[in-house]
């Protein structure tokens, strides 16, 4: 299976794989179905973050440096749980600006500057371009090894030619590639969507092929991972390797590291490419943000079991850093080496997939247009076609981009400066940091601070790491390393200013860190910031604010001629027609002035293909005016907070007002309800007030008219009217009192006195009564003494007043009465029980309205039984209330009919006796 | 008839949680940062066992994920 012919075959399938997948990714793009718009396919694309690097690498840094090489992906996992604050503003940003590398955000932040543009496409360029050399190289390498092996891959390409060198051909077949479906728009913020697609399935195969590797090694070669530990534990070289000893610098190293990942991942091109570029929706930053980590978690789970089986296994499994390639060769295995060579081959290829595409826009963008629209004689001669040049440099910058890196890893593939550049590179990019990071947050950031920064701490990268690495390589004098420049001691790159025993990255970090974010912070407090910078500042930092999405910036003036000649000059007619497609216009409308808007959205569509720096180069060339300054932005951003909070404040107090208007409604109603209730009122007193004094009336004119009546009659006559006026007279007494009940008036005269006494003396009082009536009146009293604090007369009012209703609505054939006296709590209550018809629950509360009647008490009535004046039980409630107590009707316990409970409360201890 | 503060009014409500599942996010990466460094490491790293160290990170690994995870996705479904 290991014979060229079918490896060549294997590899350069799976890269016309790729092709087919980023055809049908593209193809259903333009079809409006895309294939990328999922938060997974993103988290997959993400994950073009392990590289050949990780693949292989990994491994060889486990046997070296123990858990350290965890660190590489600890940092990320960190970044990826800010993404809802960091990341994600990052993505609004990029999707506004239309930013289309890390050069342009970082030259947008900063006034859309063009050298500073310029000097991170540069500095990008420098720190990758070896990043790509070494994926070449681990194609290389990992192709030998599998065609030689058992022998000794130490196959030197200087011996070789380039022909026969794979990388070579790969590099090739991927930078047609890349220009096919890299350079496919001119607008680069627009999305790759069939490159993502194919980093996405790269991302899967590299997966796949390492977690096929590992499970082969833990259960295949050794018999799970219990055997494969027992086994190390009884190795004692091996048993130290995976704690903190083995890590470089120790604790410090460790967090140096960290910090570095962490830098690095927001901070390298291809990252920024596909976290922030790539990005189609601001949601799938969600999933991504645990998704990615997991992938992580996964690629690295087997690391640790393959790196102590591969060191177990001895000489015969090489070299660490190949360990992936040959424990599969060593156990005889056919098909597992070459799917995991495809495995490696897909995580190199997808990174220098993403990082070309990056590396090129930002040399098209920031370097060569920038120089291209200084030529004056373009403007003039070249209309309509430059367009076309921008695609054709971009194309130009793949192919040498690519090329540089198979130089560098056909010439000094070798060296050690190659072997060691992933994390130099990592701490190479994670310059921009600062000036990325501080650029979000910090708001008085200036250009020229984030100039000087940059400037530095690459300074101190190169000094600290790539010159160190190329004196290892034998390029420079070794004497650099041990004796330091000239023999300043103190100059020793590895150990600057003496600061000895750390960890190489992590002393770089510091002291590159130290120089850069000194000087971007030292100069930006010295320095004046240009209107634009100071706009764009504003811009970046409060990026989240939720109305400035809506914002149009300019306020220059230009005529639509104008702006649309520019437009097609340098974009061609199409993408000319879709930024006036939105904008209604007749075709004579050349010489109308362009809206704010339409500006705003040609200088987006410039910024997309040539860069924010060169767009807005552009757009002064033809608007007169400036953009927004500051204070606008400032007052946009204010008032907007200012309208956000005094809404708040309305919607506050029109639902008070609101809520008043309900309570005064109410109030209305109620006052209405009263009214009503005295106008019945004064119509029912008038009325009972009437029917006896009709009555007394008519019967003392039929006395005074008939002188003849016979004594008897007269002697009738006389009782009915004393006793009509005796009745009249009670009305008026009760009215009396309902009316000093109401107004407060009504005078008590507390005293401590025995409940019970006084029920017995009702009971007394009424008895002859209720005996003429025929009712049978049981008395039960629990308690005695009860003793409470009320008014004796006016108890006893009410007490007669319930058992006289009482008697009144009890059964017609059989009345019955009961009186109970009991403690409830610390209330005495006294109920009063008929076996009548009882009070309906509805009607239990209507029964204490002024006159009101029950409907079967009118029937009552007619029989023969005494009506009421309706207004008994309003003038016992008041009492009692008055009193400090409660009287109710409610359900009948033992004779089944109403039942009217007073309850009064205990007298106070002192007052007793 | 004075206006009722205790009662919160419902367009707080949303800024509210909103600030609220920040916290946690927040405390999640404090969480985080905590797990992989050095004080809690050189504590586990005294453990006996060939990998206690590497399994200890693996493990911290996975609990940050797996919390990474309810928690965006909770969010995900307001």
């Amino acid at each position: 299976m290991r014979t060229d012919p079918i490896i060549l075959t294997a590899a350069f399938g799976y890269l016309a794989l790729l092709f087919v997948v980023a055809a049908w990714g593209d193809r259903r793009a333009e079809a409006g179905r895309t294939v990328i718009g999922s938060p997974t396919v993103y988290a997959l694309s993400i994950a073009v973050y392990c590289t050949a690097w990780t693949f292989y690498g990994s491994v060889g840094r486990a046997a070296e440096r123990g858990p350290s090489f965890l660190l590489i992906y600890l940092g990320p996992t960190l970044a990826m749980l800010t993404a809802p604050f960091l990341l994600r503003k990052m993505v609004r940003i990029a999707a506004r600006e239309r930013i289309t590398s890390i050069a342009d955000f970082i030259s947008a932040r900063y006034g859309k500057s063009t050298g500073l543009g310029a000097l991170v496409a540069l500095m990008a360029l420098i720190t990758i371009t070896p990043y790509i050399a070494l994926q070449l190289k681990a194609i290389t390498v990992s192709h030998a090894i599998l065609i030689n092996y058992p022998d000794s891959a130490d196959t030197t390409l200087t011996n070789e030619s380039f022909w026969v060198d794979k990388s070579f051909w790969v590099a090739l077949v991927l930078a047609v590639f890349i220009i096919l479906f890299g350079t496919r728009h001119l607008d680069a913020s627009e999305r790759h969507e069939g490159m993502v697609a194919a980093i996405a399935l790269e991302s899967l195969v590299k997966l796949a092929a390492f977690l096929a590797v590992g499970l082969f090694v833990v259960f295949g070669l050794f018999a799970g991972p219990g055997d494969l530990f027992r086994q190390v534990a009884l190795t004692p070289e091996l048993n130290d390797l995976m704690s903190l000893e083995s890590v470089p610098g120790g604790v410090t190293g460790w967090v140096g590291m960290l910090v570095l990942a962490f830098l690095a991942f927001i901070t390298l091109p291809r990252q920024f490419q596909v976290l922030v570029v790539e990005n189609v929706d601001e949601r799938h930053l969600k999933r991504a943000s645990w998704l990615f980590p997991l992938y992580m978690l996964l690629i690295n789970l087997f690391v640790i079991p393959i790196t102590l089986a591969g060191l177990l296994l001895g000489e015969a499994a090489g070299n660490p850093d190949s360990f992936v390639l040959t424990l599969p060769l060593l156990a005889g295995t056919e098909a597992l080496p070459l799917f995991v060579f495809i495995g490696g081959l897909s995580a190199a290829t997808g990174m220098v997939i993403v990082e070309t595409i990056a590396l090129s826009t930002m040399v098209s963008n920031q370097l060569v247009m920038p120089l291209l629209l200084r030529l004056k004689y373009l403007h003039i001669n070249y209309q309509g076609r430059l367009a076309g040049w921008l695609l054709g440099i971009r194309r130009i910058s793949i192919v040498l981009i690519l090329l540089l890196g198979y130089l560098y890893h056909a010439l000094i593939g070798d060296s050690y400066s190659l072997v060691t550049i992933g994390l130099v590179s990592f701490a190479g990019a994670a310059q921009l940091a600062p000036a990325l990071l501080l650029g979000l947050y910090w708001r008085g950031a200036t250009r020229q601070g984030a100039t000087f920064g940059l400037i530095a701490g690459f300074a101190v990268w190169v000094y600290t790491l790539l010159l160190p690495g190329f004196a290892q390589s034998g390029w420079l004098s070794a004497t650099l390393l041990t004796d330091g420049p000239w023999g300043i001691g103190w100059l020793t790159p590895y150990a600057l200013f003496g600061l000895n025993g750390w960890d190489i990255y992590t002393h770089s970090l510091l002291w590159s860190m130290m120089a850069n974010v000194g000087l971007l912070v030292g100069v930006s407090l010295f320095t004046r910031p240009t209107t634009l910078e100071q706009t764009q500042a504003a811009l970046f930092t409060r990026a989240l604010h939720p109305n400035l999405q809506t914002t149009s910036l300019w306020r220059g003036q230009t005529t639509r001629g104008e702006l649309s000649e520019l437009l097609e000059r340098y974009l061609g007619a199409t993408a000319t027609q879709r930024v006036f497609a939105n904008a209604p216009h007749r075709d004579d409308a050349t010489e109308e002035p362009a809206s704010t808007e339409l500006i705003t959205r040609a200088e987006q569509a410039l910024a997309g293909s040539l860069g924010s720096a060169s767009a807005r180069v552009l757009i002064n060339s033809v608007v007169r005016g400036e953009a927004v300054d500051l204070a606008s932005i400032l007052s946009i951003l204010d008032t907007t907070s200012q309208t956000l909070e005094s809404n708040r404040e309305l919607e506050q107090k029109s639902q008070e007002l609101a809520r008043i208007g309900e309570e005064l409604r109410a109030a209305n109603e109620r006052l209405r309800e009263l009214d009503r209730l005295k106008d019945e009122f004064v119509a029912m007193v008038s009325h009972e007030l009437r029917t006896p004094l009709t009555s007394i009336r008519a019967f003392a004119e039929i006395l005074r008219d008939s002188d003849k009546m016979p004594d008897e009659k007269r002697q009738h006559f006389l009782g009915v009217i004393v006793h009509e006026s005796q009745r009249l007279s009670r009305l008026i007494e009760e009215i009396l009192d309902l009316a000093r009940l109401e107004s407060g008036r009504l005078t008590l005269n507390p005293e401590t006195l025995d409940l019970a006494e006084l029920a017995r003396h009702s009971v007394d009082a009424i008895s002859r009564l209720q005996e003429n009536r025929g009712v049978t009146l049981n008395v039960k009293i629990d308690i005695e003494p009860a003793m409470i604090v009320g008014d004796s007369d006016r108890l006893e009012q009410v007490i007669i007043n319930l058992l006289d209703n009482a008697g009144k609505f009890a059964d017609r054939d059989d009345p019955q009465v009961l009186l109970r006296l009991y403690a409830h709590k610390k209330h005495f209550r006294l109920s009063v029980e008929d076996n009548g018809p009882g009070i309906s629950a509805e009607e239990r509360e209507r029964v204490f309205e002024k006159f009101h009647q029950i409907e079967q008490s009118s029937g009552s009535a007619t029989r023969g039984r005494p009506k009421g004046s309706g207004l008994g039980l309003p003038i016992s409630r008041g009492i009692v209330a008055h009193l400090g107590g409660r009287l109710w009707a409610g359900e009948g316990s033992t004779l089944g009919g109403a039942c009217l409970v007073m309850e009064l409360p205990n007298a106070p201890e002192t007052e007793r006796d | 008839m004075s206006p009722n503060h205790d009662v919160p009014h419902d367009s707080h409500q949303a800024p509210h949680r909103d600030s609220r599942h920040h916290a946690r996010l927040i405390a999640l990466i404090l969480l985080a940062v905590l797990l992989f460094c050095p004080p809690v490491l050189v504590v586990i790293d005294r453990l006996p066992g060939v990998a206690s160290l590497a399994l200890y990170l693996f493990g911290a690994w996975a609990l940050v994920i797996a919390l990474g995870a309810w928690l965006m996705e909770h969010s995900a479904k307001h």
